[in-house]
């Protein structure tokens, strides 16, 4: 008869209390995973066709709309991703010295963050709206030209950019201010003694010593940023001019207005390779460079 | 009465009460029905389906509102997937027919249309009745069809100088009366087209291009339906006519202002006829209707929505035909359309219609000259790519012919390859 450990019997009983989630998990998740590579595979609409191997995945990579998307969606990623983290930096400085009425200030800057995308979209739909939208109002006030914004093949890409910045600078300040008050103290009194200056401070001491934070909402940040969609959804649809049209809100319409399941399940992994690639590469080359 | 023998009746009571309400609903056929108005307008059409309960005891039908037609289509995928879970009843839009249709679960309703309980198909606008008749059988049955047509402001007509009871009938008129109604020192619109450019949903776009070329006298696909042909000098003269409009003369605005009509910033509006019912409210004895203006010909692109029976028992399938047919009977019809410019689908149901409200009259003279989008189901891919290379004239990016081939090209290449994929 086998003798069990101690150890051994109490690792059974966790196992046994994970046992619904892992069930769960790998019916909702891993499952979904498998089978949506197994339908890439093949020429599915609606009802499976033939199988084509890797035949969706050389028809993405031939497409111009999809690299449409991937330009947008890395333009997208990059440049709200970089405000995001100067802003959040910025904003996090300010608010991290002893200010009168500075919890207010973050719970102001953070009340974004937990507002549900689509109806920040719906908001800054009409907020953008070139006839009676707040922003052009505000440039009119400034004796600047309106712009068409939403409608603007120009300013369309931009307008989403700033939303999603206004959105999650917050969420980016709350990290970063909790990897500053994380610095001891000590560091920069030291640092004054020896008569450095507030940017030497904030170069030598306070922007390495913030390298996890940074690193951590780079990930997370250009992670969730490349999957965007709700925003494109609500307010431009993918225009004007496919100039909107970002990888997550293409291959939602390749899948469910035109029911072409293989093909959008390809894009979807090639999406998933293209975050894990980002991330892998960030991951070694903050191994190896780190301002 | 002691008090434990007072909870034992109440219990007993309430039991009884829920067998019983379960054994009625069990003598009726239910059926599930998918729709997208609900509570929105016409407010009716919930009361419409009441009445069909409580007028038809052996039936029950469980209306479930969803908000639009792509997500009813939506669903139904997920659904049409799984094999399980579809209703008895969808109303679906009119180009999305064919997508149900191909899924195998629609069923053909020609047995009921021609059966004992049947209905005259002929009474029927031809161009709908056509349009749910795919590979030999009737897949759909029209409820409520609409059209793109013309609106405009009486009293901006007046101020001009134009005749406040006559629209323009074609292009060159329009043309004319824009610029004349064109003020833009006043902020004034000659002329807007509301299902355009600026809208997010491509098929906007799409089916008010394919009027400029039925309206030239061109074709947009062949008779089979295997390809597209518009890239003819009737589509390039479409085109060419938008272009003139926006740029040239400069009535036409490429991104309307919200509202623009409603607020009387613009005189006349090219725009579905479902909108109809709101333009009444907000200008009441100001608002005029016209036909669409023809080119060379008068044609408008026909909309609306349309019924389907999904597979199931006999008796549920039964039970959905019977609900059908009382749904497109001409009370219900009638109650639908008329307060909410929602076209009736029946030609024996147009007189009461117009009668009712004279303003209609435009958008049923127009149906005689309806023309329908492909019945196929890759209608869809082939309207989005309509629609990013007119859109790319629209913003000068393209040459109209060369924007009009390229679509051509891609659009045929897509449909050959879903040829052979179906062989």
């Amino acid at each position: 008869m086998f003798k069990i450990s101690n150890r051994a019997r109490e690792n059974i009983w966790g196992y046994l209390f994970i046992l619904p989630s892992g069930v769960a998990l790998s019916i909702f998740y891993l499952f979904s995973i498998g089978f949506s590579f197994y339908v890439s595979l093949y020429d599915w609409m609606i009802k499976r066709g033939s199988f084509i191997g890797i035949g969706n995945y050389m028809i993405a990579l031939t497409s111009p709309d999809f690299w449409n998307a991937v330009k947008n969606t890395v333009l997208f990623t990059f440049l709200t991703v970089g405000m995001q983290l100067i802003l959040g930096l910025i904003t996090a400085l300010l608010l991290n010295r002893s200010l009168r009425g500075k919890t207010l200030f973050r719970a102001v800057f953070f009340l974004p963050c937990i507002i549900p995308s689509v109806i920040l979209g719906i908001i800054w739909r009409w907020m953008y709206s070139p006839q009676y939208g707040l922003v052009n109002f505000f440039l009119q006030l400034l004796r600047l030209n309106p712009l068409g914004w939403l409608r603007d093949p120009t300013w369309a890409l931009p307008a989403l950019i700033f939303m999603s910045v206004w959105q999650w600078i917050g969420y980016h300040m709350i990290i970063y201010l909790a990897g500053l008050q994380g610095i001891p103290e000590q560091l920069y009194e030291a640092a004054k003694i020896d008569g450095a200056t507030g940017w030497s401070c904030f170069r030598h001491i306070t922007w390495p010593l913030l390298r996890p934070a940074t690193m951590f909402l780079v990930i997370v940040s250009i992670i969730n940023t490349f999957q965007i969609f709700d925003q494109v959804y609500v307010m431009t649809g993918g225009g004007p001019m496919g100039n909107t049209s970002v990888l997550v809100y293409y291959l939602w319409k390749e899948a469910f207005h035109f029911f072409k399941l293989g093909y959008a399940s390809a894009v979807a992994w090639l999406v998933f390779l293209m975050i894990f690639a980002f991330t892998l590469f960030q991951l070694k080359f903050a191994k190896v460079a780190w301002w | 009465m002691s008090r434990k023998f007072l909870a034992l009746s109440i219990c007993v009571l309430l039991v009884c009460g829920l067998i019983l309400s379960q054994a009625s609903l069990a003598k009726k056929t239910t059926i599930t029905y998918w729709e997208l108005y609900g509570p929105k307008a016409p407010t009716s059409y919930g009361k419409i389906i009441e009445e069909f309960n409580r007028t038809h005891p052996e039936i029950y039908v469980n209306d479930q509102f969803l908000p639009s037609h792509t997500e009813i289509l939506q669903k139904f995928l997920a659904t049409a997937i799984a094999k399980v879970g579809y209703p008895e009843l969808i109303l679906s839009d009119i180009c999305f027919v064919p997508l149900y249709a191909d899924t195998g679960i629609p069923i053909d309703m020609m047995p009921f249309i021609e059966g004992p309980n049947g209905v005259d198909l002929n009474d029927w606008f031809a161009v709908l009745r056509d349009f749910g008749h795919i590979k030999g059988k009737q897949y759909s049955l029209a409820q409520t069809t609409n059209n793109i047509a013309l609106f405009y402001n009486k009293e901006l007509f007046k101020e001009a100088g134009l005749n406040p009871e006559e629209a323009p009938k074609n292009w060159d008129e329009l043309t004319l009366y824009a610029q004349k109604l064109n003020k833009p020192e006043q902020g004034q619109w000659g002329v807007v087209e509301y299902e355009w450019v600026h809208k997010p949903y491509f098929e906007s776009l799409s089916w008010r291009f394919q009027t400029l070329v039925w309206q030239s006298k061109g074709r947009v696909w062949n008779p089979d339906y295997s390809k597209v042909v518009f890239n003819s000098k009737e589509g390039v003269e479409g085109l060419q006519w938008w272009l003139d409009l926006v740029y040239k003369y400069k009535v036409l605005p490429l991104n309307p202002p919200e509202h623009v009509f409603e607020s009387e910033k613009a005189a006349i509006l090219i725009d579905g006829t479902w909108a109809a019912g709101s333009y009444i409210e907000i200008l009441g004895d100001k608002l005029g209707t016209g036909m669409l203006p023809g080119n060379k010909v008068f044609a408008t692109n026909i909309g609306g929505e349309h019924l389907m029976i999904c597979d199931s028992s006999p008796e549920k399938e039964e039970a959905s035909w019977i609900f059908a047919k009382w749904m497109t009977s001409k009370k219900p019809i009638l109650q639908m359309c008329i307060d909410s410019g929602r076209l009736p689908p029946r030609k024996s149901t147009v007189a009461e219609f117009v009668e009712e409200n004279p303003l209609w009259e435009p958008f049923m003279e127009l149906m005689k000259y309806g023309e329908h989008r492909a019945p196929i189901p890759q209608y869809g891919k082939a309207s989005e790519i309509i629609h990013g290379y007119v859109e790319r004239v629209l913003y000068r990016k393209m040459d109209p012919q060369e924007a009009l081939d390229e679509a051509v090209t891609d659009i045929n290449e897509m449909l050959a390859k879903a040829a052979a994929r179906s062989e």
